[in-house]
């Protein structure tokens, strides 16, 4: 019963027909190919995007430099002087 | 000129083929109607590199059947893995073929769901012999191979089948 089940879905694509394609595939055919390249529209997205990144980490870079306090001129000195006992002259 | 009213005809002779051939292999009609056109695509972009030690047909049946592999390849890398959680693509689902008789239609989507489990080469086979009616000389020379070799890809396939039939009754059993 089984076997013979087994052997009857085995044959049910036996007689099939043809399945007819889309009947407006010539011209989709044709304005795909007047379609710009696919690769060169990928390859401007990926631009565009890598470009949009370096821009966004400039304004960052950017933007967290100009928010940290900066040294007072003169910090530096002070520091270096300390190091190597130095007296720096006073100009008051 | 000439060569795009050749082509036209081209597409004409061989659109069902195509169309009929790659809706086996994805069956799906959306899929199976944008590859139907992209076999044409190339077809148009490579004619003049055709070399005529094959057959126009058969060459343009290689080409809908690698297209319709990498199509295939392409689904199971994308319901595959992590990021298949994240894709909205419909899994298995029951693909009734417009040609198949009235009588045979409940039949031919369980047949349908035991060859996607086949391996490529023997569902190629199977899938060209079935639905297109070649016969072993024809498939393998649309598979580059030879007619043993076919014989061989055939009789593995319905092996398979089978074993995946029973397999379901079992399973529709308990």
């Amino acid at each position: 019963m089984k076997r013979n089940k087994t052997e009857e879905i085995l044959s049910s694509l036996d007689g099939i027909q043809r399945a007819g394609a889309d009947p407006y595939l010539y011209s989709k055919i044709l304005n795909r190919l007047a379609e710009p390249d696919s690769n060169g529209k990928r390859l401007a997205w990926s631009l565009a995007v890598a470009l949009a990144v370096v821009l966004v980490l400039n304004l960052f870079t950017v933007f967290s430099l100009g928010s940290t306090s900066r040294n007072q001129p003169g910090d530096n000195a002070t520091v270096i002087a300390n190091e190597y006992g130095i007296n720096l002259p006073s100009y008051y | 000129m000439g060569s795009e009213s050749a082509f036209r005809e081209l597409v004409a002779a061989y659109q069902d083929k195509v169309y009929n051939t790659v809706l086996g292999f994805v069956q799906q009609e959306d899929d199976a109607r944008d590859l139907t056109q992209e076999v044409f695509i190339r077809v148009w972009q490579s004619i003049k590199t055709f070399r005529q030690d094959a057959a126009l047909g058969t060459w343009i049946y290689r080409i809908a059947v690698s297209k319709s592999l990498d199509q295939l390849r392409k689904n199971k890398r994308k319901t595959g893995g992590l990021m298949g959680m994240f894709r909205t693509r419909p899994l298995p689902f029951d693909f009734h073929h417009p040609g198949v008789v009235a009588e045979k239609k409940e039949n031919s989507v369980i047949l349908f769901k035991a060859i996607n489990r086949l391996p490529e080469n023997q569902k190629t086979a199977f899938l060209l012999q079935k639905l297109e009616g070649m016969g072993q000389q024809q498939i393998a020379e649309v598979m580059d191979a030879t007619e043993s070799s076919v014989e061989s890809l055939l009789h593995r396939a319905k092996q398979n089948l089978r074993k995946s039939l029973n397999e379901f009754f079992k399973n529709e059993k308990e």
